[in-house]
């Protein structure tokens, strides 16, 4: 198995495109410490009375439309209120900018790194067919099924590393902009059961990573599927990000309807039980987990099945 | 690594049998369309095989089973007596292919990408990989991107991939397309070389006919997805008795319906008629034993002799008459 990966590998990190991708993570990081940096937040002595006045036109906000405003975008509002209120409470001053704060902030990013990760998952088969490289591919003694295994491998490891890389630079260049402290400091959010959490920030910020590890194994997942069954890789790049950006934006437009919780894209980000509360009424972790299992074996299949029996015909 | 060369290799039954490849009815059957029917071959090794027929006449098709790369609907494909169906992965360890373009990996070098396709296949050596660029004359270029070859030096990387493996079938489909006269005159000789010194069966397909007549030892000629005919080519290795088109003599004479109604009378099968390149020839198949009694009955007619020559036909004339004159024959029905 091992040189067939060493294949995919090397097909991956030789192509120029691919380190392309990975200077535009470190750009975009860059870019977001640049701007943190030469725009501070105004550290003020009565910190505690600009919490309390955010937290007045919030209530004012919440008591006038509250009753229009998606569920969600409500939840948030709510908890930054409580947040504010803990600050307050406990004399913590929020907003001093870190190295690790900066990692958090920088946690954003990963969506970015998850198009680039599509990007590469989806073109790693269909790249095969519009080079019509396959026919080589496939004439060699060995079966299909573990020439598919060897590139599913190979692009759920760029998905790995990319999130390292991204994780990797946060905390470098949060460190070197505003210090390399701060892995202890609190991180207060609200958890699923409305109430305050408190855990240091390194562990938080390996606790987010976690989920976005999951994200990034269905991403792949579902890109690879798409690589596989439409051989295009203009066609698996545009459906793949389409499908992640579009089902993302639709399940959260649709989460009053009960069917939305089997769609794959509700299920997909696990950070829900953490924080905030499941996207539909009723969601548990359990279920979740149960629906991301069945998606990952089904569409698994499908990627099987559409290169294992299809007759090639580039 | 040595281990997994160890397992590989007894997996795999040795063939001590001649025929490197057999094929059995082999069928497809695509939508309605039958692409290839019921087509049944041996090819021995030690011999260059062509597949000769129209564009569209099932060639690549039957190819493409013979690889993998499709499946059949009917029939099978034995490599080595091993089924390329049920064992593919056994079976590709005796065939090294070029299916239509030598397409490899452009952003890698030459060298890259025969690394490649050697860490697929067990046991070939970096001695070996420089071995085949050796053998294919690439070694000023192995180091550069394949991005800079030419289509003749893509063609050669495509052989030196199939050859990592010492496949005892080499099986090239379209190999001339794309290639100069000298490209096709180099490709030729390798492949001859190949055959008649490694023993290999060399299975190529073309739908240029002069190309297969110098390249084959043997052509099938497929039309419409069935096999036409078998016909073992020119004087090579000595195989012309088995050719199933007998030559042609051709008598210059006087009288030609006279000729033609005598040659008739004497001999039925002889497919006597009208020929050659003027008036006043006739062209019959005959033995060559029945050729003085042919003379004789012409003389007691009092039909005029003016030569006597034995033609064999080339393949081009054969290739027309079997597929009906067409160069490019469409399906029946589309």
């Amino acid at each position: 198995m091992y040189p067939l990966l060493a294949n995919e590998n090397l097909k991956i990190y030789s192509r120029v495109r691919t380190w392309v991708l990975a200077a535009l993570v470190l750009v975009a990081i860059g870019l977001t410490g640049w701007v943190l940096a030469a725009h501070p937040s105004p550290v003020s002595a009565n910190w505690k009375a600009s919490l309390q006045t955010t937290d007045a036109s919030l209530k004012k906000e919440i008591a006038e439309d509250g009753a229009h405003m998606p569920r969600d975008v409500l939840e948030q509002l709510k908890s930054q209120i409580a947040v504010n209120q803990y600050y307050i409470a406990h004399n913590l001053e929020p907003g001093r900018e870190t190295g690790w704060a900066f990692a958090r902030t920088a946690e954003n990013i990963v969506s970015v790194s998850t198009v680039f990760i599509l990007v590469i998952a989806g073109d790693i088969v269909a790249s095969e067919f519009a080079g019509g490289t396959i026919k080589m591919l496939l004439t060699q003694p060995v079966s299909r099924t573990r020439i598919l295994f060897a590139k599913y491998g190979a692009a759920l490891l760029f998905g790995l590393f990319l999130l390292a890389f991204t994780l990797a630079i946060s905390l470098l260049i949060g460190g070197v902009l505003f210090g390399f402290h701060g892995a202890n400091a609190p991180v207060i959010y609200v958890n699923d059961h409305a109430t305050l959490e408190r855990i240091p920030s390194f562990l938080y910020l390996l606790v987010q990573y976690g989920f976005d590890l999951v994200t990034m194994v269905m991403t792949v997942t579902i890109a690879f599927m798409i690589s596989t069954i439409f051989r295009s890789s203009a066609i698996a790049i545009t459906i793949s990000v389409l499908v992640v950006f579009v089902g993302n934006t639709l399940v959260a437009a649709l989460s009053r309807y009960h069917f939305v919780k089997y769609i794959l894209f509700t299920n997909m980000n696990l950070s829900q039980y953490m924080q905030n509360g499941p996207i539909v009424k009723g969601m548990t972790l359990e279920f979740s987990v149960f629906m991301l299992v069945a998606y990952f074996v089904v569409l698994n299949f499908l990627s099987w099945l559409f290169f294992v029996k299809r007759d090639v015909a580039v | 690594m040595s281990i997994t060369t160890a397992d590989q290799e007894q997996q795999t039954p040795v063939s001590t049998s001649p025929i490197a490849v057999q094929i059995r009815h082999l069928t497809k059957v695509m939508g309605r369309k039958t692409i290839v029917d019921q087509l049944s071959l041996d090819i021995p090794r030690g011999e260059v095989f062509g597949f000769l027929g129209p564009n569209g006449a099932g060639k690549t098709t039957t190819i493409r089973m013979m690889v993998g790369l499709t499946s059949p609907t009917k029939g099978e494909v034995l490599i080595a007596g091993i089924d390329v169906s049920t064992h593919f992965a056994e079976a590709m360890l005796h065939v090294g292919a070029i299916v239509e373009n030598p397409e490899m990996y452009k952003y890698l070098t030459g060298y890259q990408n025969l690394r490649h396709f050697a860490r697929m296949s067990p046991g070939v050596t970096n001695e070996r990989i420089d071995q085949v660029v050796r053998l294919v004359g690439l070694e000023q270029r192995i180091q550069e991107k394949v991005r800079t070859y030419s289509l003749g030096m893509r063609q050669r990387l495509g052989l030196a991939q199939a050859l990592l493996r010492k496949p005892d079938v080499l099986i090239l489909d379209e190999p001339t397309n794309g290639l100069d006269p000298a490209g096709i005159r180099e490709l030729r000789d390798h492949l001859r070389t190949l055959a008649r010194e490694e023993g290999l069966a060399v299975v190529v397909s073309s739908h240029l006919l002069s190309e297969m007549e110098l390249m084959c030892d043997r052509v099938a000629i497929i039309q419409a997805g069935k096999l036409v005919d078998v016909r073992a080519l020119g004087d090579r290795a000595g195989v012309d008795e088995q050719s199933e088109t007998s030559p042609w003599t051709v008598f210059e004479v006087n009288d030609v319906p006279a000729a033609v109604r005598v040659l008739v009378a004497h001999f039925p099968d002889c497919k006597a008629k009208p020929g050659g390149a003027a008036d006043g020839f006739v062209e019959a198949t005959l033995a060559r034993s029945d050729i003085p009694q042919a003379v004789a009955h012409l003389t007691a007619e009092h039909v005029a002799i003016f030569g006597i020559r034995s033609v064999t036909r080339s393949l081009e004339e054969t290739f027309l008459e079997l597929t009906g004159g067409g160069p490019i024959v469409s399906s029946p029905r589309q």
